[in-house]
């Protein structure tokens, strides 16, 4: 139980940085390298803030709004000239990850802050005693998973979002702005990015190099995954947390990593669009 | 309805391919575009619905110029594009092809209305499928409904007979004129097919080398103008 | 045209003279500075096999550290006699060093571009994500040091005495400039030209009847051999490797030296690799972390709007005489 616990646990912290991830990735194919450092937006907007005496639920709801405030600007300043090309959206947005982690480190510095569990104290679930504030991470998760599928797939803006994604200029020959339905999904997930900063920051430890550790995980369950629709992200992210919690009760987390990232590889090398799109077909 | 002058237009890297184009369009007509292959006839429907920029001359719908104007403010002031080859959302369902193309405008209500679905009663039917499942000629009636959805004041149609068999042909070309003569919607449409033409539209404009070069021709008994079949259509 | 070809002769005699400015430096710069000069040359030879698979052909990769890395611990590992019977020869361990990154650099190619071969997007990540795993991997091996890495690499020597800086930098500048007309001969060979259009469109190529395939593995592998070479350049100068030699790190440096010098012409590549480096150098003490700032602003800047670098345009060379407009 402990360890199916552990394993969602992660897979709940895994799945809150790909969501965002999953729009700016798989919904705009821009790979935005800087997706580690928005998560270090929204983490260090709860350093700032509770640092400053206000309460921890303030500064997660303000994270998203950092999260969006810095997503918007670089997509006005930087991803929209790029947009058609593909592999400097690449570069371009690793550039801007150098400058957004080093802009934290010139003001919160390099060291790592923590940051006071709001939700102390233990709970028991299916007879084992859990951290409060990491089942709160693991249902906002599920939750927040729940409501981006229903607004991605059941509802009228998902339908626009999605109608630009499938034929840009059919979609703007039919009425819609596509330039304001890009900032929205870039928005958007640079705000779930910030979210999902915020609210994981009492677990972790809050260091400039944090989101760099999301970075190959988060990508890697995506493309296993597939991108067309959240069940594939769902799956990568599964697959990611799944086979890293078992291994890890036999070997150490280096030797983990390394043998999850050849397994990843070793997919995406002959499942290139994503194991699930070929069962489909 | 559609004042169009001395229209110039091409590809980055393929010179201009309209060139002096003049046209112009009375509302609630049914006005046919002719040519070859490769005439032009998609880049000037492009041209119009503004996924392509024209390099110069001016476009005018309903009086206000709309030149400058990108893609979906021309869409959302009236104009409906059916693009050559249909393009209809292959991965939505019918339903959402049709609900996309009304919820694109702002100020449309999302539910697509009644007399739609009764024009085109097989999109009704298999509205919960996938558009891309459909066959060809029932994804032509799509591409029409979804830009009929948008309630447009000019529909603008690129070779809608295109790989379609002859029935249905005189199906879709009659409910288009039905709709002109119910609704006072205009209609400007490229085609090569006499048969979507003759007998249905009002009157036919030939365009040769990326310029009009005849047009108000009547478009009743075009199919025994030998002279403009050969001169224009190399029939 | 004219204009064209002028400016090319600009770009033949900015090239003849960068090189001749680079000769001067070994007279006039003092011994410390020059042995970090002949570093940076190092890291010159590592930018030009990068511009030649991602300038030339369109190939981004975020692995590149694995080559550099495998010649540097290559050579550490060959000269300190940690294999058997191999000896300590110099000679010795630049093969084996060079070769081990080849094998490598094959390898990854193999497993990469087989088949219908990865998008540009998936061979970024997939190669970004070896380097990780290579660099973590090191560091778990007992064997070449772990976190620490492997001291005491034997420096290069003539007659059983050690090579003082001014010949060591002329030597690396020789070396340099021999890669240099190497890659320069590839880029502007018809295979450099099928590279380029590779580039530009891999599947109308492939539809001309070319195995892109092989094309582009045969350019990973040159890039990955340079990569070893120069890793063990590097490695018998500074005389210590360390697992972030092959890391995450030093490939996206090598990615910000050469989009800022200029990623498709080899000498822009490599000067963009010394000014890079050289400023970071003298700037980062001043500067601090500012440093990495600036330069991460220059980098995004280069990226959006020049895609020729800083020095593309001044070393561009006339177009090859067979792709000349008579
Ligand atoms: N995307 C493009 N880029 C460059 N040139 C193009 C492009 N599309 C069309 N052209 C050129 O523009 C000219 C007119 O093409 P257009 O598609 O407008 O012809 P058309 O009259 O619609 O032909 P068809 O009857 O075959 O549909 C052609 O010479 C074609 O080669
Ligand atoms: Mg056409």
């Amino acid at each position: 139980m402990e360890l199916f616990l552990d394993t969602l646990n992660y897979f709940s912290l895994l799945m809150l940085v790909v969501l965002g991830l999953v729009v700016i990735f798989g919904l705009m194919n821009v790979i935005n390298m800087a997706h580690g450092e928005f998560l270090l937006v929204g983490a260090y907007t709860v350093v700032g803030i509770t640092g400053a005496g206000y309460s921890f639920w303030l500064a997660l709801a303000l994270a998203p709004v950092a999260g969006a405030v810095v997503g918007l600007l670089v997509e006005a300043l930087v991803v929209r000239r790029i947009y058609h090309r593909f592999l400097d959206t690449i570069l371009a947005t690793w550039g801007v990850s150098l400058i957004l982690k080093q802009g934290v480190i010139l003001v919160f510095g390099p060291t790592a802050q923590s940051v006071a569990n709001p939700l102390p104290g233990v709970m028991n679930v299916f007879g084992v005693d859990y951290p409060r504030m990491r089942l709160l991470i693991m249902a906002v998760a599920i939750l927040l998973t729940l409501v981006l599928y229903i607004a991605m797939f059941r509802s009228n803006l998902g339908l626009r979002l999605r109608a630009v994604i499938a034929n840009r200029d059919m979609a703007s020959a039919l009425g819609l702005n596509t330039r304001r339905m890009d900032m929205a999904s870039f928005g958007l997930g640079a705000a779930l990015a910030g979210f999902a900063g915020a609210i994981i920051s009492p677990v972790m430890s809050v260091d400039p190099q944090m989101g760099a550790g999301f970075l190959i995980p988060s990508f890697l369950s995506i493309l296993i995954g597939g991108v067309n629709s959240l069940i594939g992200p769902l799956f990568g992210v599964a697959a990611i947390s799944g086979s890293s919690n078992l291994i890890a009760g036999w070997l150490s987390q280096a030797d983990t990593q390394i043998i999850v990232f050849l397994m990843a590889m070793v997919v995406i090398r002959f499942f290139p669009e994503g194991i699930l799109k070929r069962r489909q077909k | 309805m559609l004042e169009i002058r001395q229209l110039a237009a091409g590809y980055p890297g393929g010179g201009r391919v309209l060139d002096g184009l003049d046209l112009s369009v009375p509302e609630g007509a049914f006005v046919a575009v002719l040519g070859r292959n490769g005439m032009g006839k998609t880049t000037l429907m492009r041209a119009i619905c503004g996924l392509l920029r024209a390099s110069e001359g001016t476009i005018g719908l309903g009086g206000e110029d709309i030149t400058g104007l990108a893609s979906y403010a021309r869409a959302q002031r009236g104009i409906g594009y059916v693009p050559q080859g249909r393009e209809i959302f292959g991965d939505f369902t019918v339903a959402e092809n049709l609900t996309i193309g009304r919820i694109a405008k702002p100020g449309l209500s999302p539910a697509v209305p009644r007399h739609l679905l009764e024009l085109f009663p097989i999109l009704a039917e298999r509205s919960r499928q996938r558009a891309g499942s459909l066959s060809g000629g029932q994804q032509q009636q799509l591409a029409i409904a979804r830009a009929l959805a948008g309630e447009p004041r000019l529909l603008l149609l690129d070779e809608p007979a295109e790989g379609i068999q002859p029935s249905i042909v005189q199906e879709i070309a009659q409910k288009l004129r039905e709709i002109v003569d119910t609704t006072g919607l205009t209609v400007l449409m490229a085609e090569q097919n006499l048969a979507m033409v003759d007998g249905w539209a009002d009157s036919l404009a030939f365009v040769d080398h990326g310029a009009i070069a005849e047009s108000g021709v009547a478009a009743a008994g075009i199919r025994q103008d030998q002279s403009r079949l050969s001169k224009y259509l190399s029939i | 045209m004219i204009g064209a070809k002028r400016e090319g002769r600009t770009g033949l005699i900015a090239t003849g003279l960068c090189w001749i400015i680079l000769c001067g430096v070994g007279v006039l710069v003092d011994d410390w500075l020059l042995a970090q000069v002949a570093i940076y040359l190092c890291y010159g030879i590592f930018a030009m096999g990068l511009s030649l698979i991602w300038g030339q052909a369109g190939i981004l990769s975020f692995g590149q550290a694995i080559f550099f890395g495998a010649g540097a611990y290559g050579f550490a590992v060959a000269t300190l006699d940690m294999l058997p019977g191999t000896g300590t020869g110099i000679l010795t361990g630049l093969v084996f060093a060079v070769g081990l990154a080849t094998v490598l650099a094959w390898a990854l190619a193999w497993l990469t571009f087989a088949g219908r071969g990865l998008s540009g997007a998936h061979f970024a990540i997939v190669t970004l994500c070896a380097a990780a795993v290579v660099e973590i991997a090191v560091t778990r091996s007992g064997f070449l040091g772990g976190y620490n890495g492997l001291f005491g690499v034997a420096p290069f020597t003539w007659g059983g005495e050690m090579i003082a800086e001014r010949p060591m930098y002329y030597i690396m500048l020789g070396v340099a400039f021999a890669v240099f007309l190497g890659v320069t001969a590839i880029v502007r060979s018809p295979y450099g030209t099928v590279l380029e259009a590779i580039r530009d469109d891999e599947n109308r190529v492939a539809h001309l009847g070319y195995e892109t395939r092989r094309l582009k593995t045969v350019a990973f592998v040159i890039a990955g051999a340079l990569s070893g070479l120069s890793g063990a350049l590097f490695a018998a100068q500074f005389g210590f490797v360390s697992p972030s030699l092959l890391g995450f790190a030093l490939s996206t440096q090598v990615l910000i030296w050469v989009a800022v010098g200029g990623r498709a012409v080899p000498l822009a590549a490599m000067v963009g690799a010394l000014v890079v480096s050289g400023a970071e150098n003298t700037l980062s003490n001043t500067l601090g972390d500012l440093w990495l700032l600036v330069i991460g602003v220059i980098f995004v800047v280069v990226v959006i709007a020049a895609k020729n670098g800083l020095f593309g345009t001044l070393f561009r060379l006339p177009p090859p005489k067979r792709l000349r407009k008579t």
